[in-house]
């Protein structure tokens, strides 16, 4: 569980989630509709809003167990960047390139043994809106070692035109959350079968009821998963 | 601008909409109760039921309330409704990246100038800053910035949205200002016209539509919209607004006459947005009002008849369009 913040920590948090949801619309994830005991959340990576939106979009009992996991060497640049992720967020950072020997996941398996609900984006950076991977394998070593973690694919549709990569103005849009049924890596499962396993249940989340023509460049893009996602707020698997 | 309490004509109509409301919620708790008790569980109609006059409830609170603050609040408001309608609309009308640039003009300089031009007194250029100038300026500056494939529907897309979400929501307020004859300036008399009729029509057309419905009037668009729905919901409301004709600078005839103008443009706007939602594939326009859709699915009754109503009022009642430039401009225009 995180602590419980402070009178100034909630305020500066109210703040930004009401500036997040001006750009964002509505989108919520529930508490309720995740697995109760220690979850990873693995989404695709487009946009710095994927993280900003799946934090404003949980509900109250969510809020006190989410965890984003970010890169420490991005997030930790100048001490501003690393206060905001870690004090407003309650973001973990880690060691992308650690030294022989040391265990960079060592702070979000600890939070996991507490309940907690770890945000990860496996893709590891930014990259295109229209395609999901490929995985890097920290979520994998996650499940493997820790085989009573439920990892859930999340999907945060329209984020990615909220706030392109290289973007800084943000282009208001709804965005949705969107998540499928757990996944846990199989006892004699390997790595790449496991990647493969997991990049596709996030690619069913964004396979659309509707195909929109993008008028640029006249292909079909899955332009709004949204849309399946309203009338079921968890999309089948 | 008075209180628009020193209005005795608004008090009556107010006393309805109180009555009315109270009325709704009443009936929505007993039939939940009768439903508890018969059945165990409450049946998604009455739910439905419950949540719209809730949502209700909430909308005249606040409308209310932005109008006891004054006119500025009003705008405020229907500036937010605005962004927020702007937001649905180019969240499901996709117009790829290349139109990123003329969305956040739309989101970051026409809608705040548009509705500061609300309360300018510059009615002129409040009247034609989007429909020539920005509609002018959305094609040529999507030609410098891109490709020539899909032009004219990215130009149409774009400059649809601007049109609905910003130029027709903002006669709502729009409508405020107009100095009426004989009636207190400022006073919110059409505004209230406009909304409580539409929202009448709305609400007698789904019921009458579900007692007495039979043929539907566009099958493949809202198939919950019957001929007589509209002609019986319709023509209590189209009454309703023919005895609420002091609201208007006319008589009962024409009261009446403006009323079956917006129920016709209520019946327009749902039948134009369902079109629009359908070809995108959607039910509902976003998510956002427990009961009610998106901000849309409840702005389609009003967004066409905002508009005509003004121009309705505006053609053939006595009232003269200001055109008093800004201290600045007529500064501006001495150095020149």
């Amino acid at each position: 569980m995180n602590p419980t913040p402070t009178i100034l920590q909630r305020l500066l948090r109210t703040a930004l989630r009401i500036a997040i949801l001006l750009f964002a619309g509505v989108p919520r994830l529930r508490n309720d509709d995740l697995p109760a005991g220690p979850v990873v959340l693995f989404a695709k990576h487009s946009s710095h809003f994927d993280v900003l939106v799946l934090w404003a979009a949980a509900d109250a009992a969510l809020q006190k167990r989410l965890r984003p996991v970010g890169a420490a060497d991005y997030w930790g640049r100048t001490p501003w960047l690393k206060w905001a992720a870690e004090w407003v967020l309650s973001a973990i950072l880690i060691d992308r390139h650690p030294a022989p020997g040391e265990r960079p996941l060592h702070d979000a398996e600890h939070a996991l043994k507490d309940g907690a609900c770890l945000l990860i984006f496996p893709e590891g950076t930014r990259l295109t809106r229209h395609r999901v991977g490929p995985f890097k394998s920290g979520i994998y070593w996650l499940s493997k070692h820790n085989p009573d973690v439920a990892l859930v694919p999340t999907y945060v549709a329209n984020a990615g035109r909220v706030l392109p990569k290289g973007d800084w103005l943000p282009t208001p849009t709804n965005c949705h959350v969107v998540t499928g049924a757990p996944l846990r890596v199989e006892p004699d499962e390997l790595r790449p079968a496991f990647s493969t396993r997991a990049e596709r249940a996030v690619g069913a989340l964004m396979s659309p009821d509707v195909v929109e023509v993008d008028d640029d460049t006249g292909i079909a893009a899955p332009a709004s998963p949204t849309l399946a996602a309203l009338s079921s707020p968890r999309s089948p698997a | 601008m008075k209180s628009p309490l020193v209005d005795p004509v608004l008090w009556p109509i107010i006393g309805i909409i109180v009555v009315l409301l109270v009325g709704g919620s009443v009936v929505g708790l007993l039939l939940k109760r009768a439903q508890q008790r018969r059945h165990g569980q409450v049946s998604e109609v009455v739910q439905n039921l419950v949540q719209r006059v809730n949502a209700w409830w909430a909308m005249v609170v606040v409308l209310a309330g932005m109008t006891l603050i004054g006119q500025s609040a009003l705008i405020f408001l229907y500036g937010a409704l605005s962004f927020f309608a702007l937001r649905e609309l180019t969240t499901l009308t996709t117009t790829g990246t290349s139109s990123k640039t003329v969305l956040r003009i739309a989101f970051y300089i026409l809608l705040p100038v548009q509705y500061l031009l609300v309360s300018s007194g510059w009615t002129t250029l409040y009247l034609v800053f989007i429909p020539v100038f920005a509609f002018i300026g959305i094609p040529t500056l999507l030609s410098l910035t891109s490709a020539p494939s899909g032009f004219l529907v990215r130009t149409a897309k774009l400059q649809w949205t601007v049109l609905v979400a910003i130029y027709f929501l903002s006669f709502v307020p729009m409508l405020q200002t107009l100095p009426v004859v004989d009636g207190p300036a400022g006073s919110p008399r059409l505004l209230v016209f406009l909304v409580f009729t539409s929202q009448v029509s709305d609400v007698a057309q789904y019921i009458a539509g579900k007692l007495f419905g039979r043929h539907a009037m566009a099958p493949h668009i809202s198939p919950n919209k019957t001929v007589e729905g509209l002609v019986i919901g319709g023509g209590v409301a189209v009454g309703l607004g023919a005895l609420l004709h002091n609201l208007t600078p006319f008589g009962p005839v024409g009261g009446l006459l403006l009323a079956a103008l917006v129920v016709g443009a209520g019946v327009c706007g749902g039948l134009v947005f369902s079109s629009v939602k359908r070809s995108l594939g959607a039910k509902d326009w976003s998510a956002s009002i427990a009961g009610h859709g998106g901000i849309m699915d409840r702005l389609d009754s009003v967004v066409f008849g905002a508009p005509l109503l003004f121009f309705a009022v505006v053609l053939f009642a006595n009232v003269t369009l200001h055109n008093q430039r800004p201290e600045w401009v007529m500064h501006l225009l001495q150095q020149l």
